[in-house]
């Protein structure tokens, strides 16, 4: 179980990287955050949505209406180049803290 | 599927309607059905796909931030400013122009009836007995009370609700619970108030009828001169029954965003409620003017029942041609 404190940084990387080949919609995206993870985090509606709108306030992100075969009117989202260079500014904040967290992590650790 | 609409309902219930949480409403309930749907196909009973969905809906409160934030800076950029309006100032506001509605479309008739008066007195100052003079001033100074009367109506109420002047312009913010029960009466109150209408109608044109008839028959001017007082009555309840339906509906309209008042409209256009206090003002000038200078009282009536008429034609179009601009 992972606390949502621990993730929540790293919201915004798991989604921009699930957007990084073709545009996506909301439960697809969640669905996919929960494989991606191997059904070890399952990403609340309400953490998703608050990432989409500050993304797309930032310009990270951009939505767009797309109709489904189903013929329902969707919310897509395509990531933007703004976006891509704040995931790779992302990517590298990230193996800094990996490094860093790593330092205090004993291995053979027993209580 | 029903208890997660209920459930979402109940977390938005008092959140203002807004564009940036009726979008957070939509997109949250589309990706809670979604997800319904997959667990169902999963082979989930209704319960268990209800109860996994809403245990993993998170938290409203972690949307408070951006749903506060971006109703703030789409204000900033929008001189259209939202007005948050508690039930009980709703309340006050509907009550408040409820009563100008009365008193102005009380005034309106007294202005029309003003004349009715010195008409009846004139055509009968002979069977009554009373001197040519006599009669002159007592209806005339009928007149000219009912008159003031009225132009005090118009004064006094119209600035009753002056302090209101501000959702001329601004969008109406209010809960979703109090705009559903906003749409379920002014839903009730429509049939009664297309009847209303059709009543105004009815008596106007049965008041003309009278008259032509009357007229016709030949009959002696006792009658002529009653049914011109019937005929002026009729107008006078007509008119009154259209100011106050029109009041009570743009009152909604208001509250509601709707109608002559959604976000688009609201930018500067001419409303009928603003054109109704110069036009019958106009009228009564007229009215006023005309029969001072020609001293044919007991003709210049006439201004009245051509004035209702023409008001109502010309809401019609002036709410046409609204409708025609934006479609």
């Amino acid at each position: 179980m992972i606390s949502s404190d621990s993730i929540r940084g790293y919201t915004d990387i798991m989604i921009l990287y699930l957007l990084l080949d073709a545009p996506s919609y909301g439960y697809e995206i969640s669905r996919r955050i929960r494989e991606q993870s191997k059904e070890k985090y399952v990403m609340k509606e309400t953490t998703l949505y608050s990432s989409f709108t500050r993304m797309e306030q930032n310009g990270f992100i951009e939505s767009f209406y797309g109709t489904e075969t189903a013929g329902k009117r969707r919310t897509y989202y395509r990531i933007t180049p703004v976006g891509r260079a704040y995931y790779s500014e992302k990517l590298q904040e990230w193996q800094l803290t990996k490094e860093v967290v790593d330092q205090f992590i004993r291995s053979d650790f027993k209580e | 599927m029903d208890a997660i609409l209920s459930y979402l309902n109940n977390m938005f219930v008092n959140l203002p309607d807004t564009p940036e949480v009726r979008r957070a409403r939509e997109e949250l309930q589309q990706m809670m059905e979604d997800k319904y749907q997959e667990l169902r196909q999963a082979g989930k009973t209704d319960n268990e796909a209800v109860g996994q969905v809403i245990a993993e809906f998170g938290n409203l409160e972690e949307l408070g931030e951006e749903l506060g934030i971006s109703s703030q800076v789409s204000d900033a950029h929008d001189p259209q400013k939202l007005i948050a309006m508690s039930e009980g100032e709703v309340q006050t506001y509907l009550s408040a122009t409820a009563l100008s509605a009365r008193k102005i479309s009380f005034g309106v008739a007294l202005c029309i009836l003003s004349a009715v008066p010195l008409i009846l007195i004139k055509g009968l100052q002979d069977r009554l007995g009373l001197a040519d003079n006599l009669a002159s001033a007592i209806g005339l100074g009928a007149l000219l009370l009912m008159v003031a009367i009225g132009v005090y109506n118009f004064i006094v109420y119209g600035a009753a609700t002056e302090r209101y002047d501000a959702l001329e312009r601004s969008l109406v913010s209010i809960t979703p619970g109090l705009r559903t029960r906003l749409l379920k009466e002014r839903e009730v109150e429509h049939g009664k108030n297309a009847r209303r209408i059709a009543l105004g109608v009815v008596l106007i044109l049965a008041g003309v009828a009278l008259v032509a008839i009357l007229g016709a028959l030949e009959l002696a001017e006792v009658y002529l001169i009653l049914s011109v007082g019937l005929l002026l009555a009729c107008v006078a309840l007509a008119v009154s029954q259209f100011i106050q339906v029109g009041m009570r509906w743009e009152a909604f309209d208001k509250l509601l965003n709707t109608g002559d008042y959604t976000a688009e409209r609201r930018r500067g256009n001419s409303q009928l409620e603003r054109f109704s206090g110069p036009y019958w003002m106009l009228a009564l000038v007229v009215y006023l003017g005309w029969s001072f200078y020609t001293g044919n009282w007991g003709f210049t009536w006439i201004v009245w029942p051509i004035a209702g008429v023409l008001y109502g034609l010309i809401g019609a179009i002036l709410g046409a041609a609204q409708r025609d601009n934006r479609s």
